[in-house]
């Protein structure tokens, strides 16, 4: 019977400061021993305890004041960051968790690899946000622990942020959110592709299996170009997490998003119209084939990539124009009061 | 229908804000947690034990408080007491319990008139 008195206590103390413990401790056993009758069974040294309470609950009474990591006032905006860093997070993961496990594949298999490279990257997309939500959580306990009394200050109605413009044209987070995760898979796979096109991309024979002959692309040409792509696909993915960010059209968002339309714009052409692109085999396979000379046939390819860059680039133009207006028109208006 | 819970929840909020008064309002001689514990509920105030225990140790670290251990009995017992602080703090907070009350009373007798 002493010894649920002694477990009790115990479990009260031991959430208290170290100091404390000893003196709390001694008052508790008094202050039960006050409430239990003469020669007292078990059954009322439980009956006390449980009039005590939670030993939890009883020791959080003995701090000053209510403790958090957050304070209520922090929560909505610990919330609304802690959403976007784990976007962000997860969607940077997914590219380099793509990237990294396609590059470097153990497994043998294409099976395999596909197994491989989903395990590989889920496992990183949940490690990357684990470390998210640590950041957020540990600095905004930081800001809520120390931030409000650094604060020189006291609030005042200057601090009061602007009203969002009304005139505004927002960029839906849907679309921003869609654009990441497209951008990001397409762009790993196409990525994917592109390094191992001397595998797979190329003139494909009917022997019963379906053998390449021979590729498509020159290999030295597209090393030259890879790190390129793979720079485009991170600038198109940063494009659609700083919209995602901003949320609406601004000098900012339309410069982002002109940066990174002009980048895959010139890339695109710059790519098209290099010189031996594609493989001279697969040009005299091409030309066997079709029973036209191989130079006619690079050259209507490389009409065709002329006129479809030109195409693309009219597109992008139109655009881009379009986000300008959009952009000036809206700074150009007044507030509304 | 009424939300017992949240009328319940109300009405603890509303008593919780006149426990620290109450206890203080008892020590003009000194106590030990139990004998308080007892004194209030025979005076009809019922606050439950998990909460006073740990209320008077803090009313003492805030310096309202005294207390001193009494060993000359057959089981120690702690023993607390105002001090001048807490004296001159249960006073303010008497003046400003009534003038609550009066305050409150004009509202809810006020609210069927014009």
């Amino acid at each position: 019977m002493n010894d649920l008195i002694e477990r009790y206590v115990y479990d009260v103390t031991r959430r208290l400061p170290e100091n404390t413990r000893e003196e709390v401790g001694k008052e508790l056993r008094a202050n039960i021993a006050d409430m239990l009758p003469e020669n007292a069974t078990e059954e009322d040294v439980m009956n006390v305890l449980v009039t005590l309470g939670e030993p939890r609950e009883l020791a959080a009474g003995y701090q000053p004041k209510p403790r958090y990591l957050i304070s209520p006032k922090w929560m909505d905006d610990y919330l609304r960051v802690l959403k976007i860093t784990l976007v962000v997070f997860g969607a940077i993961a997914l590219v380099f968790g793509l990237i990294d496990a396609l590059l470097n594949p153990e497994a043998t298999t294409v099976l395999g690899i596909v197994a491989e490279v989903f395990a590989k990257t889920i496992s990183g997309i949940i490690q990357s946000l684990f470390r998210a939500f640590a950041i957020v959580t540990v600095v905004f306990a930081l800001i809520d622990n120390y931030g409000a009394k650094c604060r020189k200050e006291p609030w005042n109605a200057t601090c009061l942020p602007q009203l969002p413009k009304e005139n505004v044209r927002k960029i839906s987070r849907a679309e921003s959110i869609a654009g990441i995760i497209v951008s990001t898979i397409m762009g790993t796979v196409f990525a994917w592709f592109l390094y191992h096109n001397q595998l797979y991309i190329g003139w494909y024979e009917d022997d019963g299996l379906w053998t390449l002959v021979t590729p498509l692309f020159t290999d030295s040409v597209i090393r030259v170009f890879f790190p390129l792509f793979v720079a485009s696909v991170v600038v198109t993915v940063a494009d659609h997490v700083i919209k995602l960010a901003v949320g609406h059209w601004n000098v900012t968002t339309a410069v982002s998003h002109t940066v990174e339309h002009l980048f895959s714009i010139i890339l695109f052409i710059t790519f098209a119209k290099t010189e031996n692109l594609l493989n001279a085999n697969f040009l005299l396979k091409a030309s066997d084939y079709f029973d036209v000379p191989a130079l006619e046939i690079a050259e209507n390819v490389a009409n065709a990539a002329t006129g479809f860059a030109v195409l693309i680039g009219i597109f992008v133009a139109i655009d881009l124009i379009a986000t300008w207006v959009k952009v000036f028109k809206s700074a150009a208006k007044p507030d509304k009061k | 229908m009424i939300d017992l819970t949240l009328l319940e929840n109300m009405k603890g909020e509303l008593r919780r804000g006149t426990q620290i008064l109450a206890v203080l309002s008892q020590l003009a001689r000194n106590q030990y947690g139990y004998s308080l514990l007892q004194r209030l509920e025979e005076k009809g105030v019922s606050i439950e034990a998990g909460t006073l225990y740990p209320l008077l140790r803090r009313l003492e670290s805030q310096g309202l408080l005294k207390s001193e251990w009494d060993t000359t009995e057959s089981r120690p017992r702690k023993y607390y007491l105002l001090s001048d602080t807490g004296t001159e703090v249960y006073e303010l907070l008497k003046e400003e319990w009534k003038a609550i009350v009066r305050e409150l009373d004009g509202l809810i007798e006020g609210a069927n008139t014009k």
